[in-house]
């Protein structure tokens, strides 16, 4: 690791103004840019990192204004085990339980989680080997290379710093995404309030849409009707330590409506609208559970080293609806 | 075969020996932290040094602009290749080290150094400085995909002049068979040239179309072994500096930390005498059988004396030390059968990867002398091994899984017991020889025993592929493996031991790589002195000769046995020198100030007539008549023992001669929406002969147990097929498995006596590790064959389960 300045932002606006000035990073819980700068994957190496853990008031969990509010310096673990997050969101309690290992989930953050960048393997390769197109070179090297990993929904497809149209098959692996977007929640930040679904975007050199100096403060999630059923399933090649190579969330509301979204496929946390539609006010059945499976992978364009997601993502939409 | 050459080796009456949580002698240190290792030496005012390692997997220097590095303030030095000061090394004799071409100019695999390395005032400061160098790489053909690179218009990955080397890498002065018969060596004269990346290595035994006249039918399959990595856990890292000696003269002595391996290395690189190098902790996490130093390890000397005798530490990352635990390998085999199920013919094609330049043979080649093809009655074997030049990365000593062909005997017992419905293990037992030769045709007992006691743990009830379905839903699969336990150490030991002021003393150098040797061999001392475990005072001193360089378990049954014979040698003379002092002359010196000694409980007996039991020396008619034994003696009493403990396995037949076998068994449940493989049971019943440190032999096991189920079903090396270079050099992407994804291994040690290390111990170790164990049991629970690693997304491709659409 090389050398580099580094601020424990004693409050949001101190660390909102330092992030503005260019060659600034911002650290949660440290565990995705740490091992970035560790492995030296970046063009520039960061002039300054700023430390947000030691602003105070970040970690809380509250029920206000009918959202169940998540601070977003949450440590994983603590939301695991907050019986206010069981009781209302039990299926972000059990993603936040999947992630990582047990000793990764007591340092990292509900922010840092959602704003990882991505894992793609040219992109994060040692000594920022691979000029990729979402570093801002020409070329996506997976779409050639070893993808699979990647997306199986095609490429997120952006305009690069010099104006060339690029494409990127990375996939975002944040193991509270899909949750988040299947219960609606909003992304609280110095600057404005965001619907997940909005959240994410590929733009070079960006996982999310924060700007320069804006900084996630909080997670809203709207309060569960009575009756709403929940689940979280998630597939790694390790049960344990390992990114989700699938991960699904479930959300049923009691007026038969359902949010079935999936991670691990596509470049941004996506809805699996086709299997929703298919769900709608109908009384669950094994057939349906499977048919829901295969409507969720709709429009997949899978490559010959990535087909074997959408096998995962039918199963664990056919079991996840069934253990409901 | 038993231990009847030496002292005792037929001993039943065990004290110390085979006793489990003896504790050991660096445990402490170890947990504690008060063990240094290389990466933790740090000396006030040192330097640090960094090798300039290649992105790619095979690229040349062409010109480095070191102007702007140098101009870091901090940055002090940045030596190249073509530096004079590199040919002042001499060769390491362990391998390596090395003269004007020690830092090549071309690299031949990716994180190979090459080119330069930097000085500077602090780690930080030399990655700068390497971020800072403008080099001109260029990129060169590559090959990682061994196929492709066997292909004759494949350019050419090496010049003419280590084709020269290679083709002379025949070494008739080296190891070779009682017979003469040269082993671990890449080429015979006999074999066909070179053609392209491709050099030939075959072996013709018996008469392998008569092999196939005698057989029913033919059997022809695939085992493919992908390529498989390890790392060391500490990244190797030295630290030296030059002190003055007394006799040589200022900056003459080499102080140097972190290079654990005998002192000659480092002493030979360096052209010092052993009392000019100086290295007293030899700690280092160990990575199996491999024991070369790196670079990073034997330059720092060489920097510091350029550096006007400041220390200087120079280390590796972990991603610079992923080398190779297992060199790529395809076999394509042929089996001649009978319709009882008989081999009749064997026919091993073999592509193999080579590595590069200077790999042991020990990942390739080597093992066409020993292995499962001679465990079988038939005698008509015919290997051809095709090998093909890589730059998928280096095989420093030798891979854990070496020999390769038990596991093409494994599949194949499994496709017998497919095809003529009848239990893999009745039809290993129709192939195994019997103990004595391949034409031996009674049972080996060893092998009976183990047979039956894992079938009873197992419950084993084998069942056709595809049959059978857990409650849960999930297919479920069995398999089961034998091998041999073998005792392949090969070299001269040595063993010294003291009787001095009342205690025995075991002088020898440090640990080596976490073995646990020398805590075997105090056992060993203990039990033939009649003594507890914590009676031998062992003394780390790193100007001794003896080291625990023996290696693990085949190392320590050997060396083990060279410990007994010196600790009888030590007793006898312990016992002749009580019997001189029990039984003064007339008139002798006797006592303090020359007081006469009152008279000795010994007196009148003979050394033949004493014996040591539980600390005490006696008279062995009357037991009540003793002294401590810390009061045996007033003279000092010293014992040496060395050479060639009894013939090993490797020169009694590699196979042909079965004393300690071995069975390994495996249960899996298979997810066939999923591709998920869960283990649920994987049992060893070794025949070890006889125990000697239960708690190492246990760790031995879960070590390559592990080992073994991790390249199954998780460790796959990853190269991007346009550039070559390695995608996974890190323990996110190379998946290791956690204690989440194995069981913990079942297993019943036997002890049948019949080894020929100490008390008819053997060693374990490489024959346990296994490629197609699990494998083969995916292919019982599912019917289809995945290759390993049989991740999910493979499993789920060989179940049809893979929709594949092309991207737009």
């Amino acid at each position: 690791m090389r050398p580099f300045n580094h601020l424990n932002a004693a409050s949001l606006e101190e660390a909102s103004a330092a992030l503005k000035q260019p060659g600034s990073l911002a650290m949660a819980g440290g565990g995705d840019l740490l091992g970035a700068l560790k492995d030296d994957i970046f063009e520039t190496y960061p002039k300054l990192v700023v430390n947000l853990k030691t602003i105070p008031g970040l970690d809380g969990v509250e029920v206000k204004d009918g959202f169940l509010c998540l601070g977003a310096l949450c440590m994983l673990g603590d939301l695991s085990r907050n019986e206010t997050v069981q009781s209302l969101a039990p299926a972000v309690a059990e993603a936040a339980a999947k992630c990582a290992s047990p000793a990764l989930r007591e340092n990292t953050t509900l922010g840092g989680n959602l704003c990882q960048l991505p894992r793609c393997w040219y992109f994060r390769k040692l000594g920022n080997h691979f000029d990729c197109a979402r570093k801002g070179g020409g070329k996506c090297f997976a779409f050639n290379g070893d993808n699979r990993y990647h997306s199986v929904f095609g490429p997120a497809v952006f305009n690069g710093c010099d104006g060339a149209k690029k494409a990127c098959l990375a996939v975002n692996q944040a193991e509270l995404a899909p949750v988040l977007l299947a219960l609606e929640a909003q992304i609280v930040t110095t600057a404005r309030t965001i619907p997940i679904g909005e959240f994410f975007d590929c733009g070079v050199l960006r996982s999310t849409v924060l700007e320069p100096g804006e900084i996630v403060t909080e997670v809203r999630i709207p309060l569960p009707e009575k009756g709403t059923k929940m689940t979280y399933r998630r597939f790694s090649f390790r049960k344990s330590i390992d990114f989700p190579v699938v991960n699904l969330a479930l959300v049923q509301k009691p007026g038969g409506e359902w949010r079935i979204a999936l991670g691990g496929v596509a470049p941004t946390p996506r809805r699996a609208e086709a299997a929703e539609t298919l769900l709608a006010g109908k009384a669950l059945t094994p057939e349906l559970a499977e048919a829901a499976g295969k409507a969720a992978v709709q429009g997949a364009k899978p490559t010959e080293a990535n087909a074997y997601k959408l096998q995962l993502v039918k199963t664990l939409v056919k079991r996840a609806l069934l253990s409901l | 075969m038993p231990d009847t050459t030496g002292a005792n080796g037929l001993r039943e009456d065990f004290r110390v020996v085979g006793k489990a949580n003896l504790p050991g002698l660096t445990s402490y240190a170890m947990a504690t932290g008060v063990a240094k290792y290389g990466t933790d030496f740090t000396v006030p005012g040192m330097l640090f040094a960094k090798f300039l390692r290649c992105p790619y997997p095979h690229a040349k220097v062409r010109s480095i602009d070191e102007s702007e590095a140098l101009a870091i303030p901090g940055v002090l030095d940045v030596v190249k290749w073509d530096d004079p000061i590199f040919s002042e090394l001499g060769a390491n004799p362990m391998g390596g080290g090395g003269g004007g071409s020690y830092l090549p100019q071309e690299a031949h695999y990716e994180s190979q150094e090459a080119g330069c390395i930097v000085i500077a005032e602090s780690e930080a400061l030399c990655d700068e400085a390497l971020k800072a160098l403008k080099v001109e790489w260029e990129v060169l053909p590559f090959i990682t995909d061994i196929f492709k690179g066997a292909e004759p218009d494949h350019p050419l990955i090496r010049g003419p002049e280590l084709i020269e080397k290679e083709a002379a890498d025949y070494r008739p002065g080296g190891m070779a068979t009682a017979e003469g018969h040269v082993l671990m060596t890449k080429h015979y004269p006999t074999d066909p040239p070179r053609e392209a990346n491709v050099t030939w290595n075959i072996k013709v035994e018996g008469d392998l179309d008569e092999g196939f006249r005698k057989a029913d039918f033919i059997l022809e399959y695939d085992v493919n072994i992908p390529t498989c990595i390890s790392t060391i856990p500490n990244p190797p890292a030295s630290v030296a500096y030059w002190g003055d000696s007394m006799y040589k003269g200022p900056g003459q002595k080499i102080y140097i930390e972190g290079a654990p391996h005998r002192r000659e290395s480092i002493m030979s690189m360096y052209h010092k005498s052993s009392d000019e190098v100086v290295q007293e902790g030899l700690f280092q996490g160990g990575k199996y059988c491999d024991w070369g130093l790196r670079k990073s390890q034997e330059i720092t000397p060489l920097l510091s004396k350029r550096m006007g005798g400041r220390p200087v530490r120079c280390c590796n990352t972990r991603e610079e030390t992923f080398d190779l635990n297992r060199n790529e390998r395809h076999m394509h085999l042929r089996l001649g059968v009978t319709r009882d199920g008989v081999i009749t013919a064997v026919e091993d094609n073999t592509l193999v990867d080579n590595g590069a330049p200077g790999s042991s043979t020990m990942g390739s080649v080597s093992d066409r002398d020993w292995g499962g093809y001679y465990t079988l009655r038939c005698k008509d074997i015919t290997q051809r091994f095709k090998v093909v030049d890589s730059n998928i990365g280096f095989m420093h000593t030798c891979a854990q899984f070496v020999p390769y062909n038990w596991d093409s005997i494994t599949v194949g017992f499994d496709l017998i017991a497919e095809k003529l419905g009848l239990d893999p293990v009745e039809v290993a037992r129709r192939n195994l020889h019997g103990p004595a030769s391949q034409d031996d045709p009674n049972p080996v007992p060893s092998f009976e025993a183990s047979l039956e006691l894992g079938k009873k743990l197992m419950d084993w009830q084998w069942h056709p592929a595809g049959t059978k379905r857990l409650p849960d839903g999930r297919l479920h699969g069995a398999s089961f493996r034998y091998a041999i336990c073998p005792r392949h150490s090969f070299m001269d030991y040595f063993c010294k031991l003291e009787y001095r002021d009342g205690v025995v003393h075991f002088p020898t150098q440090g640990p080596i790589a976490g073995w646990f040797s020398t805590e075997c061999f105090a056992m060993i001392a203990a039990e033939e002195l009649g003594l507890n475990y914590e009676d031998i005072c062992v003394d780390y001193d790193y100007r001794e000769k003896h080291s625990d360089q023996a290696g693990g378990s085949d190392g320590v049954t050997g060396h083990g046995w060279i410990v007994k014979e010196c600790a009888n040698k030590l007793k006898r003379k312990i016992l002749e020198s009580a019997a001189r002092q029990a039984n003064p002359e007339p008139g002798a010196y006797r006592g303090v100030f020359g007081f006469p000694a009152p008279p000795s409980p010994l007196a009148g007996a003979s050394a033949d007539e004493l014996d040591i039991v539980d600390g005490k020396v006696i008279v062995k008619a009357d037991p009540s008549r003793f002294v401590p034994f810390s009061r045996a003696t007033r003279e000092n009493v010293t014992a040496e023992f060395g050479g060639y403990s009894p013939k090993s396995a490797w020169v009694t037949g590699f196979g042909r001669i079965l004393d300690t076998m071995n069975t390994s068994w495996c249960e899996v449940a298979v997810d066939d929406e999923t591709g998920e493989v869960d283990i649920l049971k994987y049992c060893v019943v070794p025949d070890v002969g006889k125990v000697i440190r239960r708690t190492s032999l246990e760790s031995q096991i879960d070590q390559v147990v592990f080992f073994s189920q991790g390249c199954q079903l998780l460790q796959d090396v990853v190269h991007d097929p346009e550039t070559g270079v390695r995608l996974n050099s890190n323990f996110l992407d190379y998946r290791v498995p956690t204690t989440m994804d194995v069981p913990e291994v079942t297993k019943e040690i036997l002890e049948l006596r019949s080894g020929n290390g100490a008390y008819g111990a053997s060693g374990i170790s490489h024959n346990l590790a296994n490629s197609h164990l699990i494998i083969t049991a995916i292919h019982n629970a599912t019917g289809v064959w995945v290759d390993p690693p049989a991740t999910p997304d493979r499993v789920l491709k060989a179940l049809g389960k893979c929709e594949i659409g092309g991207l737009e």
